[in-house]
């Protein structure tokens, strides 16, 4: 098939599902992208050559809206492209879309969004494609498009793919630019990609892992090429990898499906040679805690520039006695945002600061160094040596990637309180504090749904993750 | 009034922080025999750094250009920009902190710190709360910075930070409508912490002073107050009683009066019974007005910056800068008072006022082969050079009047070939003529200034002169002797300045001398 053909399936299946959907909220015209299909289908180069593309709404385009899902910037345009979008470009990508959200990366499930939750195409009833890149995972799983890119600060990639039944790939921290990406969190921010074929996913992120002097976050050429170096002395294959099962992401929650999809793979990967060890990471246990502080923190700190002064949305009263934007700020953001802002500037308080942010710091910490103690690996970043102790170290850990599949929307909006959709966090904001690549590869379970299975590994070891997450993939066949 | 004891933790990182620094500093205090019994002053000092680019982002900062045209992406905080540090504002600070000894450290950091206003785009300012590029160091005022000093007085530092400036408003007389520049959004600025060390309104004025002229001299800042280079906030507390912070002062004389008015408010509010509280003031000149109760550090919301790495400095980059061997305004001084300079102090502190040491002592260097003295070299800067330029012009001069120039101007004066008055005309010329490259010979002939070496000529003019204005040479010769200034003058005038006035003297009073007999 040629790629104009392909494009017209995605551009077919984009028409025909999306209004139900909710997965795009601004469309490229079908002229403009047919007209850029046909101008490649000769072309013989391009790493992305005629792939169908779609961003998440916080990825900044200088065409349609970059609105973050949010009323504040409803009717944003962005002054200039993000560096990755650029890069999608030269490699000859062909951009469908922008992908619904939740408001500014925030949220499990996707319901907090101005243009109605996405939903999961895996479902007939209304189910959740889980947050906060839901758009962009819905967008995939439909085949809206070939590859779609989303931001994963605590989850956001590998959650919504998990839910959806395709690939969530959430690489090493820093290796992707971030210039031109919204900032939620940005100690945490990670562009990640969503595809269904493990090969499309090494093929955006081969365009994308590149070090962009605008992000100062952007881990430097001669860093990479030590990772680099330590990757090739990692290369030998054919012997069999040693897979961690760590204990602490055992939880009580795990629905049974999981728990048997994840038994099942674990199965596979010993049947298929692997070693398998049983690994202890206490820290996990305060991961989460950890996560909600620092996140909503930096959050809190990186919203503060909406005001409506220079672009966004204004409130018809700019500010109420000597309070400033306070009714922009409370009418321009939805609840779930403004409650973590309140979050973040609680725990920054100077009465708060050392107990809760500081604290969290020394937590995250923690868990980083429980990565590094279970990986036989050296983490490139840590100056420090791993202590010396008696348990195995493994080349990858391996766990469900979330407690249960997609929930309906129903179920979601019976919850009691927004707590209860913090908890589904619990699995994927580990990696997330350790910077470490993981991805969530789907897993067919016996009743028809759709397992994600998550692989992590450690830092800049992303290529060997996306080897294993392949041979994972091959099991369901 | 609530007495906290810190945790453990509290204590480990609160020591870290400013506030904590400060805080220690206050509590103590220090019995002070002065004029100003019971006052204690401490300093927060802005300056804008000399870069030609942001802190943060690629825009220059000339924000007196028209307003918001030097307004990067990432300076007015659009959605997903990020920071980029400009390494050589931290060339300029880490220069400013080692001229005021302060300790350097190797590994600093950098923090937000979060309020609402218009001109700060963000939301949140970057500067170094908890760990500053450096802290500590002292500023030496010697008895020479002040008359009345008897002997020096070290004022002790607390820190110094790099930090964004803000962007700037003004108001509308008669709306309620306020414009934002975001020029200046993003200019590099160190502030300079003071211990609460100073006693004495004028220390705190001669502080400022001096701090002034050794950032010009270290190119650090232009530090000029009217363009709001440098701006000075004081705290002021009277008896161990809670301190106000006076801000934005805006001259050095308005440093030491508002804490002059300000020791005497306090003083006043304490005897009238009521006790002085925190407070933010402002001062328009004259009188101290209240603006606002202090803020508590914790509105500020303090966050380490999750982009920016920390700022590492090598111990090999600190040590080279630590020994280069650009000298400091006091040791140049005291070089240029001794021999073989042999200066006024007056003037060697006027040279270092204009920036205009190196100037100097590129002309003595060129003069040493001539064989004249290092002062005349000063004495043609300070007392006849200055004179002719425009408050910035010198910060040009030396590349107008090379000092190649000046050193021919003083030569040819010495050996008589061109007159003082001429030589002025000549630097005035330069000035309104940069671009004319001639050298001075050249110069000297285009305009015919050369002195007339022709006795003959000077001895003709001055007999006409004495010819009609006989009455006042029969003054001269009657003993008034200061009659001969008004021939000079006059013969000075008639050989249209081409004549030394030695010269001119010298012909007058051998004619005078033989009219007598």
């Amino acid at each position: 098939m040629s790629i104009v053909q392909e494009g017209r399936i995605c551009l077919r299946n984009i028409a025909s599902q999306n209004q139900r959907l909710r997965a795009l909220i601004s469309l490229r015209s079908e002229e403009t992208v047919l007209a850029e299909l046909s101008a490649l289908s000769n072309d013989t180069d391009g790493e992305l050559r005629g792939k169908t593309v779609v961003l998440k709404d916080n990825i900044c385009t200088v065409w349609g809206k970059t609105s973050c899902a949010s009323r504040m910037l409803e009717d944003y345009q962005s002054p200039y492209n993000a560096t990755i979008v650029d890069k999608i470009a030269e490699n000859k990508g062909v951009f469908l879309g922008k992908a619904n959200m939740d408001e500014f990366a925030m949220g499990t499930d996707n319901i907090h969004t101005i243009y109605g939750p996405p939903l999961n195409p895996l479902f007939k009833a209304e189910h959740s494609t889980g947050g906060s890149s839901g758009g962009s995972a819905s967008a995939v799983a439909s085949h809206m498009c070939d590859i779609s890119l989303g931001t994963d600060t605590g989850g956001s990639v590998r959650l919504p793919a998990a839910y959806c039944g395709v690939i969530g790939f959430k690489p090493s921290y820093g290796l992707i630019s971030r210039w031109g990406v919204v900032a939620f969190a940005q100690s945490l921010d990670t562009v990640g990609i969503i595809a269904r074929k493990i090969e499309d996913v090494r093929k955006m992120f081969k365009v994308l892992n590149s070090h962009d002097d605008k992000d100062p976050t952007s881990i430097s050429n001669s860093l990479r090429s030590r990772i680099n170096t330590r990757n090739n002395d990692l290369q030998p294959r054919g012997r069999p990898l040693r897979i961690g099962i760590p204990r602490e992401f055992n939880v009580d929650s795990l629905s049974a499906v999981v728990k048997q999809a994840w038994k099942s793979t674990l199965v596979d990967l010993r049947d298929a040679g692997h070693e398998l060890y049983t690994v202890s990471m206490p820290s996990i246990a305060n991961a989460l805690p950890t996560y909600y502080i620092l996140a909503p923190a930096e959050a809190a700190s990186n919203l503060a520039r909406y005001d409506g002064i220079r672009f966004g949305f204004r409130s018809e009263i700019d500010g109420d006695e000597h309070v400033l934007y306070g009714r922009t700020r409370s009418e321009g953001f939805g609840t779930e945002v403004r409650r973590r802002i309140l979050l973040g500037n609680y725990n920054l308080s100077s009465g708060a600061m050392t107990n809760h942010y500081i604290q969290a710091q020394r937590v995250r910490r923690k868990v980083q160094m429980d990565f590094d103690r279970v990986f036989a690996t050296k983490n490139p970043l840590s100056t420090t040596p791993t202590p010396t102790h008696d348990e195995h170290t493994v080349d990858f850990l391996v766990t469900p990637c979330s407690t249960d599949t997609a929930p309906s929307l129903e179920d979601i909006y019976a919850q009691k309180s927004p707590l209860d959709a913090y908890v589904n966090d619990i699995l994927t904001v580990p990696a997330s504090l350790a910077g470490i690549p993981a991805i969530s590869v789907p897993r067919a379970a016996p009743d028809g749904r759709t397992v994600g299975i998550q692989v992590m590994g450690q830092y800049g070891d992303d290529d060997r993750v996306l080897q294993i997450a392949q041979e994972i993939m091959g099991f369901n066949i | 009034m609530v007495f906290r004891i810190y945790t453990t933790n509290a204590r480990f990182y609160l020591d870290n922080s400013l506030a904590a620094r400060c805080f220690r500093r206050w509590a103590s205090s220090k019995p002070s025999a002065n004029k100003y019994p019971g006052l204690k002053c401490g300093l927060e000092i802005h300056l804008q750094l000399d870069t030609a680019k942001k802190l943060f982002s690629p825009s220059r900062t000339s924000f007196q250009d028209t307003p918001n045209t030097n307004v990067s992406l990432y300076d007015a905080a659009i959605p997903g920009t990020q920071p980029r540090l400009n390494y050589h504002a931290v060339l300029l600070a880490l220069r400013a902190a080692i001229a005021l000894n302060c300790d350097i450290h190797e590994r600093s950091e950098f923090d937000r710190k979060h309020y609402f206003y218009a001109d700060q785009p963000a939301g949140y300012q970057i500067t170094q709360f908890y760990h500053p590029i450096a802290t500590g160091g002292f500023l030496r005022l010697l008895p020479r910075d002040r008359r009345s000093f008897k002997e020096p007085l070290d004022v002790n530092l607390v820190q110094i930070q790099l930090e964004q400036d803000t962007g700037k408003s003004t108001y509308a007389v008669d709306s309620d409508v306020a414009y934002i520049d975001f020029n200046r959004t993003n200019h590099p600025l160190i502030e300079i912490v003071t211990a609460p060390d100073i006693y004495d309104p004028d220390d705190a004025g001669t502080f400022v002073h001096k701090l002034q002229l050794l950032v010009r001299h270290l190119g650090v800042s232009s530090a000029q107050f009217q363009a709001g280079e440098m701006r000075v906030d004081v705290n002021v507390s009277v008896n161990g009683g809670k301190r106000c912070e006076i801000k934005n002062l805006a001259s050095v004389s308005d440093v030491t009066q508002a804490i002059r008015s300000e020791y005497k408010r306090q003083l006043e509010a304490e005897k009238n019974g009521n006790p002085v509280s925190s407070f933010t003031l402002g001062w328009d000149g004259c009188n101290i007005n209240v603006q606002r109760p202090k803020e508590n550090t914790s509105e500020y919301r303090y966050i380490p910056d999750p982009e920016l790495p920390p700022l590492l400095l090598s111990q090999d980059l600190i040590e080279k800068m630590q020994n280069s061997n650009n000298k400091l305004p006091d040791t140049l001084l005291d070089e240029l008072v001794a021999a073989p300079h042999s200066l006024r102090l007056i003037d060697a502190q006027t040279l270092l006022k204009w920036g205009l040491i190196d100037y100097y002592l590129l002309v003595v260097g060129n003069l040493q082969q001539a064989g004249i003295q290092p002062k005349s070299a000063a004495n043609w800067i300070v007392h006849h050079i200055l004179g002719l330029l425009t408050p910035g012009e010198e910060k040009r001069l030396g590349s107008i009047v090379t000092p190649q120039r000046l050193t021919d101007m003083i030569v040819y004066e010495k050996d008589s070939t061109l007159s003082k008055l001429n030589a002025m005309n000549i630097v005035q010329y330069a000035l309104d003529h940069p671009d004319d490259q001639r050298s001075i010979k050249e110069l000297m002939k285009a305009f015919d200034l050369e002195n007339s070496t022709d006795l003959t000529e000077l001895i003709s003019i001055c007999e006409s002169v004495l010819d009609e204005h006989g009455e006042v040479a029969q003054k001269y010769v009657a003993g008034k002797k200061g009659s001969i200034n008004f021939l000079v003058g006059m013969v000075m005038k008639q050989s249209a300045g081409k004549c030394s006035v030695k010269e001119a003297r010298k012909a007058l009073d051998m004619l005078l001398e033989q009219h007598n007999k």
